[in-house]
């Protein structure tokens, strides 16, 4: 206590005050039924919010949960742009989109609390990561509570910080309770911060209601961090003195802990341990409280969104991210750009080149995923990185099997204003990592009030190839209505890698889809059954735009629309049946123009879709069709509803194929 | 001075539930202080206390013991000092 001014103390005393008080005037203003929503509080656990946050620089980061009041005003939110929030107004510091459990301030160094439990655990080593990759001695601060440690999100977000390094304290607040469920019957060794030493790190458990223990504790662990010594764990033991939720009385807490807690309550043991008078405590309390009926009475009146506004902030709008990204391209301008010409090149070739250029266009992009850049490896699973460790060394991440948990590095890492490409090896284990996609990557800039961005691209090999039911699935549509991700799916050499600069370029999530039988994969790689899908790559810098759709082959009868695998078969059902074929190739935002045109022409449509028929991309085109153009026949020639099958002949009979494309047309004569 | 409403507060885990007050734990007239359990409301899942949303004097109590309130309803004035 010392080494610290008191001036210092007190403001530390006044922050926990604040964050007790305002959780308390949150409570009864929901008691009223004034305010929407529900709320989660931390009344009991002011000290560690306050503790770790006072070791922090105003350039740290924090990540943050559910039960986030308390760390948000620790970091420096207002109580106003808080208040503001949870009344829903546009004032609020996610302008009414958050609420209580996405409560965040990009300026402020926090990012929308992550309500999905566990899932800032890999947000927030990604985060670290971009700041290890730039050498910026900043530190993130990872808050989340004792039910986390069970979610795998926690053992793969940890475990990539410890193998890398990187600067982050995982600040587990250990309340002794996930929701009811009391942690020694969800845990065998409840000793939380033990697990440390088994990813290789350090760990502590601290008195998380002494809040200069916890200062202390803080300023170790970020002192490590700043020495490229990180992460660290911090468990802080703590005791939440109110319900998991609103409506929650808390009769799981027995009667005699409450009260053991009540005496340990942070509050008071440092007001105790400050001999604060009580004149003194008097005019913290009063001046925290004048703060806080005035934000109470600005946040009443404070003006709500409009209706009409509802759709702002789901993208990162096109403008800005030019701008953003053509400074990085003058900066380090690649050579060979400018040589007129062109090469024949395949889908792997393609995306390997497109890649190394961006990546030595632009020092932020970077790639990560299992097998990508080993030596002696093969490149990912389908060669597409093969031979670029060699080049770039430093910016050619290879995971553990965690596809979870990088996808949440690469979407932490992107927040931070890095230009990641994670991959998985197949599809299906987009999974695991959805989410991470779903939950965060897809509605950070949305929850934030536009204040984040996501540049995220992910890439995903999809299609039947001989592999059974779980190394085959077209996961297209399963990604498709997720609003916030753009998807894309190339069918050839020259929109792959035109594609891939785009979403690289484009300041959103972009997921791209490839098909296992298209990419040219050479050597052991090869895939039989493959088609042809080169094309001749220009020399010079190009780019596909991502919400445009082709005309391969103009026809008068019948529009087919079909993409990957489906677009080449469609091409060659074309010529007997005068068919216009269109290679939908956007299929998140879908180009209507582009389909429109077509299918007003030909007054026939026909969706080629590999992947079961119900709840598939077709059904999306096929209604839009409907609505749009009502007088247009639609038919879809999908797989049926059945898991992919091995067998060659059972595989065959699941996938669509020209023939079947020649009959449905014949029918919808 | 000022004389705050109190209403029944939202503690309803079903929309639409009226919530029983099952007994008062202050008197009229008595003193109050914010936080402190006020009186005691039958939920459809547990019987729960409710804290007095203001410091003051619990002046009037406009829903006794035994009746039953939708949510939102006054149920006490607290006057402050």
């Amino acid at each position: 206590m010392a080494t610290h001014e008191r001036a210092l103390l007190l403001s530390l005393y006044e922050r926990m005050v604040l964050i007790r008080e305002f959780e308390e005037t949150v409570k009864f203003l929901f008691l009223e039924g004034t305010m929407p929503g529900t709320i989660h509080q931390c009344q009991g656990q002011e000290a560690t919010a306050v503790g770790v946050c006072a070791a922090l620089r105003s350039e740290d980061w924090i990540t943050s949960t559910f039960r986030g009041h308390g760390h948000a005003l620790a970091k420096g939110l207002t109580p106003q742009e808080m208040m503001d929030e949870l009344f829903g107004a546009r004032t609020g510091c996610c302008k009414g989109r958050g609420g209580s459990m996405h409560m965040g301030n990009m300026s402020k160094g926090m990012v929308p609390g992550i309500a999905i439990v566990g899932g800032g655990i890999p947000l927030a080593t990604g985060m670290a990561l971009a700041f290890k990759m730039r050498n910026e001695p900043k530190v993130v601060a990872c808050f989340f509570g004792d039910g986390a440690v069970a979610e795998g999100a926690f053992h793969e977000g940890v475990n990539m910080a410890a193998i890398w390094d990187l600067p982050v304290i995982f600040v587990c607040e250990n309340n002794l309770y996930g929701a009811s469920t009391r942690v020694d019957l969800v845990m065998k060794n409840s000793r939380i911060s033990e697990r440390a030493a088994s990813y290789g790190f350090r760990g502590e458990t601290v008195d998380g209601n002494d809040v200069l223990a916890v200062l202390a504790a803080a300023e170790r662990a970020a002192a490590d961090c700043r020495a490229g010594r990180g992460p660290v764990l911090l468990e802080l033991l703590t005791y939440r003195r109110t319900g998991h939720s609103r409506r929650d009385p808390c009769h799981y807490q027995p009667k005699e802990e409450r009260q053991a807690w009540a005496q340990r309550d942070p509050i008071e043991r440092f007001a105790d341990t400050l001999k604060l008078t009580a004149e003194e405590k008097d005019d913290i309390e009063n001046r925290v409280q004048r703060v806080l009926a005035q934000a109470v009475e600005h946040a009443k009146s404070a003006p709500h969104p409009s209706a009409a506004e509802l759709s702002d902030y789901v993208f990162t709008p096109a403008a800005s991210n030019r701008q953003s990204r053509s400074s990085a391209k003058t900066n380090t301008p690649t050579g060979g750009h400018s040589a007129p010409g062109s090469r024949r090149l395949g889908i792997a070739e393609a995306l390997r080149e497109g890649i190394a250029e961006e990546m030595a266009a632009d020092p932020s992009v970077f790639c990560i995923g299992e097998d990508i850049g080993v030596r002696g490896g093969w490149g990912g699973a389908f060669t597409v990185t093969l031979g670029l460790e060699d080049r770039f060394p430093e910016r050619l991440l290879n995971t553990p099997i965690a596809e979870l948990g990088f996808f949440g590095i690469a979407t932490g890492a992107a927040m931070m204003g890095m230009r990641p490409i994670a991959d998985v090896q197949y599809g299906d284990f987009l999974f695991l990592a959805s989410d991470q996609i779903i939950n965060n990557a897809a509605k950070m800039r949305y929850m934030s009030g536009g204040d984040a961005s996501v540049p995220l691209v992910m890439r995903a090999p999809v299609g039947a190839t001989g592999r059974g039911s779980q190394h085959a699935q077209n996961m297209e549509r399963y990604f498709t209505g997720v609003p916030g991700l753009k998807v894309i799916a190339p069918s050839n050499a020259y929109d792959a890698k035109g594609m891939l600069k785009a979403a690289l370029r484009d300041g959103n999530p972009v997921l791209i889809f490839e098909h296992k039988l298209l990419y040219g994969s050479k050597g052991a790689r090869a895939e039989p059954g493959a088609v042809d899908a080169t094309s001749e790559i220009p020399n010079e810098d190009y780019i596909v735009p991502l919400d445009k759709a082709v005309v391969r082959r103009e026809g008068a009868k019948v529009t087919v629309l079909a993409w990957l695998l489906m677009a080449h078969y469609a091409l060659q059902a074309a010529e007997g049946i005068d068919a216009e074929v269109i290679d939908v190739r956007s299929l998140a935002p879908l180009d209507w123009e582009t389909i429109g045109k077509s299918v007003q022409k030909t007054g026939r449509a026909i969706i080629v879709e590999e992947g079961p028929q119900s709840g598939g991309v077709g059904a999306e085109i096929a209604a839009g069709i409907a609505e749009r153009w009502p007088n247009v026949r639609v038919a879809r020639v999908a797989s049926p509803d059945v898991p992919v099958p091995f067998t060659p002949v059972l595989e065959n009979a699941y996938k669509p194929d020209v023939s079947r494309i020649v009959r449905a047309a014949k029918e919808l004569q | 001075m000022m004389e705050i409403k109190m209403k029944m507060p939202d503690l309803a885990t079903n929309e639409g539930v009226q919530l029983g007050i099952s007994r008062w734990l202050v008197q009229e007239g008595q003193p109050v202080k914010r936080g402190q359990p006020l009186l005691e409301v039958e939920t459809d899942k547990a019987v729960q206390e409710v804290e007095s949303i203001a410091t003051g004097v619990l002046q009037t109590i406009l829903v006794t013991a035994g009746e039953k309130v939708p949510v939102g309803t006054p149920i006490a004035t607290i006057k402050t000092s």
